[in-house]
């Protein structure tokens, strides 16, 4: 009598040979779907494109942050400039975008070196939440690709921490002063 | 006094709103990963969004509902404190 785990085992490797003397298998399909599941990084921006209803609260959201900083109002209160005192790793992130929008690069990246990703992303956001979903078929699974392959969203976001730190922890004073304008 | 009534509420208000931050921050970072953690962390108006999408299968709503309070009375309290400053000339436009 094969165990349980024996059984499971042959099982799946019936179902693995049934699979493969498919003769409508697609092999490119199943080499892209094989490349996605053995991939070492997560996907993260991917898979909040998927989610419609997040994009359109997320824009809105960052319209209406956009809104009343360029309006010189209160926006966001971050929770951690307000409370710890010191400035969190997005802070300054709208203003630097403001003056992305207004053309002023370089102060722009002298404000915050991520705002000009965090169009590119604001832009693909956009695309995601009004294209249709013929569209979105192809852009969501590319974007997915990408991230699974290179790790780019994983990589990004540890580049943001670490170039926080080093402001936070080697331009101190200059970083709290820009902040406080 | 009231300036001072004000701050004291201020800080009270912003103290309250960051541990209920930090809570929902974590609970993103347990169910959805270190990527969309940090993210949150970076945006906070994700791990906002996200934790009202969320609440119901998280059973967090009763969080949810204390933490947009408090980040409406924050954004009251900042306008009524620049109102303030305004009005007695200490910040000029």
């Amino acid at each position: 009598m094969p165990s349980r785990g024996t059984r499971r085992l042959r099982r799946t490797a019936q179902d693995l040979l049934a699979k493969n003397s498919r003769r409508d298998s697609n092999p490119a399909i199943e080499w892209r779907a094989l490349m996605l599941q053995d991939s070492l990084f997560v996907p993260v921006f991917s898979s909040i494109l998927r989610n419609r209803k997040l994009l359109l609260a997320l824009l809105v959201a960052t319209a209406i942050q956009l809104g009343l900083v360029s309006a010189h109002l209160p926006g966001w209160p971050c929770p951690f400039a307000r409370v710890l005192g010191f400035p969190c790793p997005g802070c300054g992130l709208t203003r630097a975008t403001l003056l992305l929008f207004r053309g002023e690069w370089r102060e722009s990246i002298a404000f915050h070196a991520f705002a000009p990703l965090f169009l590119v992303a604001l832009t693909i956001t956009l695309a995601a939440t009004v294209a249709p979903e013929r569209s979105r078929d192809w852009l969501i699974p590319t974007i997915e690709s990408i991230e699974r392959r290179t790790g780019i969203t994983n990589f990004l976001l540890l580049g943001l921490i670490l170039y926080w730190l080093a402001r936070l922890l080697i331009m101190r004073s200059a970083f709290a002063q820009m902040l406080q304008q | 006094m009231a300036f001072g009534i004000v701050g004291i509420l201020a800080i009270l208000v912003y103290l309250a709103f960051f541990v209920c931050f930090i809570v929902v921050l974590v609970k993103l970072f347990q169910n959805e990963g270190a990527g969309k953690g940090i993210l949150g962390l970076i945006c906070g108006i994700y791990t906002i969004i996200w934790g009202w999408m969320n609440a119901k299968r998280l059973n967090i709503s009763t969080l949810m509902l204390a933490l947009t309070a408090l980040l409406i009375l924050s954004i009251i309290l900042y306008f009524v404190a620049f109102a303030g400053m305004m009005a007695s000339g200490g910040l000029s436009r």
